[in-house]
This record gives C-alpha cells, sequence and structure tokens, in this order.
C-alpha cells in the first residue's frame, strides 16, 4: 500500500468516459479533490453523479471507455475494487446493500483484516463501539445481518460508521443525506466533519442543499449529461437554490431533451 | 462394486435372507425381519421411469446391494476411520453416551440406561421396543427401509423415561467401509415429559464404494421434546440410502438439525407425522455438494391432527456438477385444521454446471389451516460482492462470506456448543474444498 503522504494525496479524474452495458454514461469527466478538502458534487437526476462514484471504486458494469482515474498519483484504472480499498478509497453507497447471515461485526472484522488492519478483538470491539454510539445506533446493530432488514436511515448511518472504522483517505458519499430526518443528518454530518478533521478529503454527492448547510464544502461542482458543467465555492449551493439548475445548464449549452434522455438512462 | 470382489447374495433380491442380532433375534424381530424380507423381494425396485420418488435419481435402476461385499460376521476392533471420527470435533461434546457401529454389528460403547445397543435393547427391553420398531417406519413403507429390517445388526436403542431431563447428548456414530453394506438401525422412545438430544453421524472413508442404508424411528410422546442432530460426513464413494420417520404426540417438540457434507449420491426421507393436537416440528437442514454429486432429499410434514406446527428449511449449495434434488410435501388430513406449516428450500449455485431442482408441494383436505412454501436458486450476487470488495474484502473471501452468511440461519439452530461449532467448520471446509477446483471464482452472475 503506498503511503499517502497528507495534503498531497488527489483523486484527479481527467477527461473519464465510461459505459454500461454499451451506453455511454459519463461524458468526459474532469475533477480533482485533493486530500483534506470537502467538495459536493450536485446535478439533476440522471446526471451520472452514481455511476461516477461506481467508476471510481470499480464497479465491473462501469467500464471506462477512455479518460483516466488517478488516486496519490497513481491510475486506478484495471484496479479491483479491493485494491482501490486498500489504497484509502471509501464509496457510501446510495444502497447499500444488505448480506443477509453476515454480522455488522463479521463483516467489519473481514473489511479490517482485507485491509491488513487486523486490531486485537478487544480493540476491534471497542473501535466498533464507539462509532456505533457515536451514529447514535444502538449497539445491536453489531449482531444484526449487515444492512439486512435495516431502515435507509440506519443504512447509511452504518456506511458512516463503517467508513468511520476503516478509515479511508479519500471518501466518496453518494446521497448519504437522503432519506434522513433532521437529527439522523445531523448525526450524519457530525460524522463526516469529525473524519474531515482528521484530513480525509470528501466528495459529497447530493441533490439537496440540506447536508450542506451543516458541512460547508470547500469547492461545488454541478453535473448534468455526463459530464462536470460548472464549478464554484460554497456560494454555488446558495445560487442552486434560488435558481435551479436551468441557467447553468443553457451556459453549458444541454439542451432539455439531452437532460431528459440522460434521466431515462 | 466390491473391492474383494466377493459379492452378497444375502442382499440379492431374490435371495435376501434375514440377518440375526449379536446373540440371536428376540421373537417379534425375528417375524418383522421375514416380514420385511417378504416385502424386500415382492415389491418392485424402485425405478426412475416409474416413480416420481425415483425421476431424478436414475442411479437407483442400477444399483445391486448384492454387488457390495459380504459384511464380515465377527465383531473386529474399531477401524481408524471410526476411530477418527470419535476424536474429531464433537469429542469436545460432553456425551452421556457414546456409540459405534459398523457393517459387523456394535463396535463399542452403549449400555448406559438411555443408551444401549440395539441388540441389547432389543432383547432386555423387548416391551417397550415391540411397539415402536417396524411401526413408525413399517417394513413395507419403502425398499430400502424393508432392505435395512432384514438385515440391521447395529444401532441403539435411546430412550428417555416419563419426565427425565436427559443432562447430556447420547452420540451415535454409524460407519460402514471395506466395499460393504450396513444397516444400522435406531429406535427412540422420548416419553411423556421428558427431554433429550440425540447426534447421529453417518461416516465412512473416502476412495471405496460403500452402501450406507440408516433407519431412524422417533417417537416423542405428550409434552416430550427431542433435539435430534444429523451430520453426514461420507466418502466419495459411498451411496446413502437413508429414512427418518419421526412421530410426535400431543405437545410434543421436536427439533432437527442436519447437515449433509459428503457421499457419492443418496436419498434420504425426512418424514414427520403431527399425530397430536399442539405438536411442534422445526427442521433445519444445509447440503454442500461439489464434483459429481447427487443429493436427492424429500421431506414430509403429515399434519394428521390439527393445531400443531411444522417448519422446515433446507439451504443446499452446490459446485462442479454436483446436482441437488428436493422434494417437499405438507400434508394436511382432512379434520386437521388450525394447522400452520412452512417448508422451504433455498439453492445456491457455484457454477453453472450445477444444478438444484426444488419441487415443494402441499396437500391440503382441511379448511382452516396456515400452509406456505418457497423456493429460490440464485448465484452469489453480483452487488453483495462489490459491496464486500469496496470494504477490502477480496472476491474470494468475499464469496466465501456471502456463502457462509447463506448457511447462518441454519448452522444458529445446531444446539449451541460444540454441535454448532462443528457445522460451521463442515461448512467452512467444504467450502474450502471447492475453492481448489475453481467452484468460487466462477464468472459473475446474477441472484
Amino acid at each position: 500500500m503506498p503511503e499517502a503522504v497528507a495534503g498531497t494525496s488527489t483523486l484527479e479524474i481527467r477527461d473519464l468516459k465510461v459505459s454500461v452495458e454499451g451506453k455511454e454514461i459519463l461524458r468526459g469527466v474532469d475533477l480533482t479533490v485533493p486530500k483534506g478538502e470537502v467538495h459536493a458534487l450536485m446535478g439533476p437526476n440522471g446526471a451520472g453523479k452514481t455511476s461516477l462514484g461506481y467508476a471510481v471504486m470499480g464497479h465491473p458494469k462501469y467500464q471506462v471507455v477512455s479518460g483516466d482515474i488517478r488516486w496519490a498519483g497513481e491510475s486506478l484504472l484495471g484496479k479491483l475494487p479491493e485494491d482501490r480499498s486498500r489504497m484509502g478509497l471509501f464509496l457510501s453507497l446510495q444502497y447499500p446493500t444488505a448480506i443477509p447471515g453476515v454480522t455488522t461485526v463479521n463483516f467489519l472484522r473481514a473489511a479490517l483484516k482485507g485491509q491488513g488492519k487486523e486490531l486485537k478483538a478487544r480493540d476491534f470491539l471497542r473501535l466498533v463501539k464507539e462509532q456505533v454510539d457515536a451514529l447514535k445506533m444502538d449497539q445491536s446493530f453489531m449482531s444484526r445481518y449487515i444492512n439486512d432488514n435495516f431502515s435507509g436511515g440506519e443504512k447509511k448511518r452504518m456506511e458512516i460508521v463503517q467508513m468511520a472504522v476503516l478509515q479511508p483517505e479519500m471518501a466518496i458519499l453518494d446521497e448519504t443525506d437522503s432519506g434522513l430526518d433532521v437529527d439522523a443528518l445531523r448525526t450524519v454530518a457530525e460524522g463526516v466533519n469529525r473524519v474531515r478533521q482528521d484530513g480525509m478529503g470528501v466528495l459529497i454527492i447530493t441533490h439537496y442543499q440540506r447536508i450542506l448547510d451543516y458541512i460547508t464544502p470547500d469547492r461545488v461542482h454541478v453535473m448534468a449529461a455526463g459530464r462536470i458543467i460548472a464549478s464554484g465555492g460554497a456560494e454555488l449551493v446558495a445560487e442552486i437554490e434560488k435558481t435551479g439548475y436551468d441557467p447553468m445548464l443553457q451556459a453549458a449549452g444541454i439542451a432539455a431533451e439531452e437532460l431528459a434522455a440522460a434521466a431515462s438512462r | 462394486m466390491s473391492e474383494l470382489g466377493i459379492s452378497a447374495p444375502t442382499l440379492a433380491r431374490d435371495r435376501v435372507s434375514v440377518a440375526q442380532l449379536p446373540g440371536g433375534d428376540p421373537a417379534f424381530v425375528a417375524s418383522l425381519r421375514q416380514a420385511a424380507a417378504a416385502a424386500y423381494r415382492e415389491e418392485p425396485w424402485p425405478s426412475s421411469t416409474r416413480d416420481e420418488d425415483w425421476r431424478r435419481t436414475p442411479q437407483v435402476d442400477k444399483l445391486d446391494p448384492a454387488t457390495y461385499s459380504e459384511p464380515a460376521t465377527s465383531a473386529r476392533e474399531t477401524p481408524e476411520y471410526l476411530s477418527e471420527v470419535v476424536r474429531g470435533p464433537l469429542a469436545e461434546l460432553d456425551a452421556g453416551a457414546i456409540l459405534v457401529d459398523d457393517q459387523t454389528g456394535n463396535l463399542e460403547g452403549g449400555d448406559t440406561p438411555v443408551a444401549r445397543t440395539l441388540a441389547v435393547g432389543l432383547s432386555q427391553d423387548a416391551e417397550t421396543w415391540r411397539g415402536l420398531l417396524g411401526t413408525v417406519a413399517t417394513p413395507g413403507l419403502r425398499t430400502f427401509v424393508a432392505l435395512n429390517t432384514a438385515r440391521f445388526t447395529g444401532g441403539a436403542c435411546v430412550r428417555a423415561r416419563r419426565g427425565e431431563q436427559v443432562p447430556a447428548p447420547v452420540r451415535l456414530v454409524h460407519g460402514v467401509d471395506q466395499g460393504s453394506a450396513a444397516f444400522p438401525r435406531t429406535v427412540v422412545l422420548v416419553e411423556e415429559g421428558a427431554s433429550l438430544t440425540l447426534v447421529e453421524e453417518w461416516v465412512s472413508p473416502d476412495g471405496e464404494a460403500d452402501l450406507l442404508v440408516p433407519v431412524v424411528e422417533v417417537v416423542v410422546e405428550r409434552g416430550a421434546h427431542l433435539t435430534h442432530v444429523i451430520y453426514q460426513r461420507c466418502g466419495d464413494q459411498t451411496v446413502v440410502q437413508s429414512t427418518v420417520r419421526v412421530r410426535l404426540a400431543q405437545d410434543a417438540r421436536y427439533d432437527l438439525s442436519w447437515a449433509l457434507l459428503g457421499g457419492a449420491w443418496q436419498k434420504t426421507y425426512f418424514d414427520v407425522d403431527m399425530l397430536g393436537y399442539g405438536s411442534e416440528s422445526k427442521a433445519k437442514g444445509l447440503c454442500i455438494g461439489g464434483h459429481q454429486q447427487h443429493y436427492d432429499v424429500q421431506t414430509l410434514q403429515d399434519h394428521i391432527a390439527g393445531g400443531a406446527v411444522s417448519d422446515l428449511l433446507y439451504r443446499v449449495a452446490v459446485a462442479d456438477r454436483a446436482r441437488s434434488i428436493f422434494a417437499g410435501l405438507i400434508r394436511v388430513e382432512e379434520g386437521a385444521q388450525k394447522t400452520n406449516a412452512y417448508v422451504q428450500n433455498r439453492n445456491l449455485l457455484l457454477s453453472p454446471t450445477a444444478k438444484a431442482d426444488s419441487n415443494p408441494t402441499l396437500e391440503i383436505l382441511a379448511n382452516d389451516v396456515r400452509c406456505t412454501h418457497g423456493t429460490t436458486a440464485g448465484r452469489v450476487d453480483d452487488d453483495q460482492l462489490f459491496y464486500c470488495q469496496s470494504r477490502g474484502i477480496s472476491e474470494q473471501a468475499a464469496r466465501r462470506l456471502v456463502v457462509e452468511g447463506f448457511f447462518a440461519d441454519v448452522i444458529d439452530f445446531f444446539p449451541e456448543g460444540p454441535l454448532r461449532e462443528d457445522a460451521r467448520q463442515g461448512v467452512l471446509e467444504s467450502l474450502e474444498e471447492m475453492v481448489p477446483s475453481g467452484s468460487l471464482t466462477v464468472g459473475p452472475g446474477s441472484g
């Protein structure tokens, strides 16, 4: 595992084109997220935000057609998802997968083992317990089958528990805020702010500015029809809130039909 | 099939002769055997073309018990493969009685007040067993029950007396080796209000063609409780023809966990007769097959009395060219109102050439019942794999985790302690064995 130096590890996405089952979903994405910064990725439905997360993490269905994804100077193309995880990347899924029969605690133990971070049983249990507490979840979740019959909000919190336990250097949070009530949203945001203090990089994919009331992003990017159409500082969030995406779409020359076609994919 | 080239004419259908218990048969056993031999001679051999039960197991058409070598008539020392099993993981089980038998009859153990060798139990306690042996599994029920009845020499009589809470489990190890055939018989009586845990292991060594034909007859009386655990760890060329038949009285409880982890091909029957109002049967079984293994399991939940609950879950993972066949029948007899019955079979296909056939059926003659069945067959889910991998778990470890998780509810139904750990270990080792053959690294597939 390459040892990343704080402040120098950067996620760099260059002219990335990705297709799923032959359909082009990402059409030349350029995005740079340095470690230690929090970026927000916004945009209408079907813009390709979730696909970008999957492509970065190496989901086999998302085929990179051209361009590059680099992390800490190294290209990720051709690397397995487990290798990307071991290199310090993390993806919090929009719809976390249930694995019946595998308890949360066993899943986390396997994950840490896979990352070569095996802890003593007592230290491991203390670490997990702390994080479960921090996310205001009941300890009984540790012995439940992971994500199995969890509510939407419980799944999202469990993703943040995992992030805190695995301590990645760069996390992509795919709509971690959706389906959370205000209290849960605040709890999750606090969780993100804690890891942010440790110097982690975060890319928050979201539809809403809600979560950005609690986590102030360093940069905001807007994605539509498979590419980044606008980037700016935190003030962009307020602008989107006021005018919607339409002015940006027009400026980028994206016609309504193209957007509709992208959304229907 | 015989290694020694000696055939066993005593097992040929036209010439079958009855065996005798060591020390001789009590009269009721002798007459039962005559009836069984007659049934074996007269009933037609099972046929994959004529018998629905055998439709998917054509191996039976060519099976001829007479080709297995004649079992030795004199007792012998416990062979090494059986000693190894006895000393194995379940040695940690604090068993109150351990009995070991093979094709020659009983080898060691037994003769505690709870568990006796078949010969001792049937002769010394004839009054008790006369009413049970051959009545739960009648000789004419099926070909291999008839053959077992005509030929059993080894096995056990297990009895928990009225109100007795037997603290330590009874452990029975039934083996067969040397290219021969064995017919262990177990009779179990859990008297009114009593409780007992019974563990049975069906074993044989690898690399030799053996035939194991166990028959287990169980009666659980009113308000009594039996916890029954069955492990099959047979060699790669062993044919198993087994029958477990259980009869439950009013408010009786029966918990069965089984693990089928080895053998060439087999047919196994698990039958429960819900004879008493309020009786309850829970059965959870698992099977892992690789190579060319062929597991045919047929279950019956027969609700004769009303107000009873039966629940059966069978989980199977097959790899390579292995095949699983399951037929599960819930029968609700006329008048068995307020029946609550469930049968489900879940199959995991670990290679494109593995196959699972599943056929749960309901036959309901009462109108106020709740009966359901469920069946699934699928592959390891890609999304589950990606989820594990994205957290740093290698693909191979992820597959193992998901497959182990698939069996978790069955494993957790085994009694806590060495029995459950042994089931878990058995699953892990069976999965491990499949890794070199590439079975766990098939391409993508979806559930």
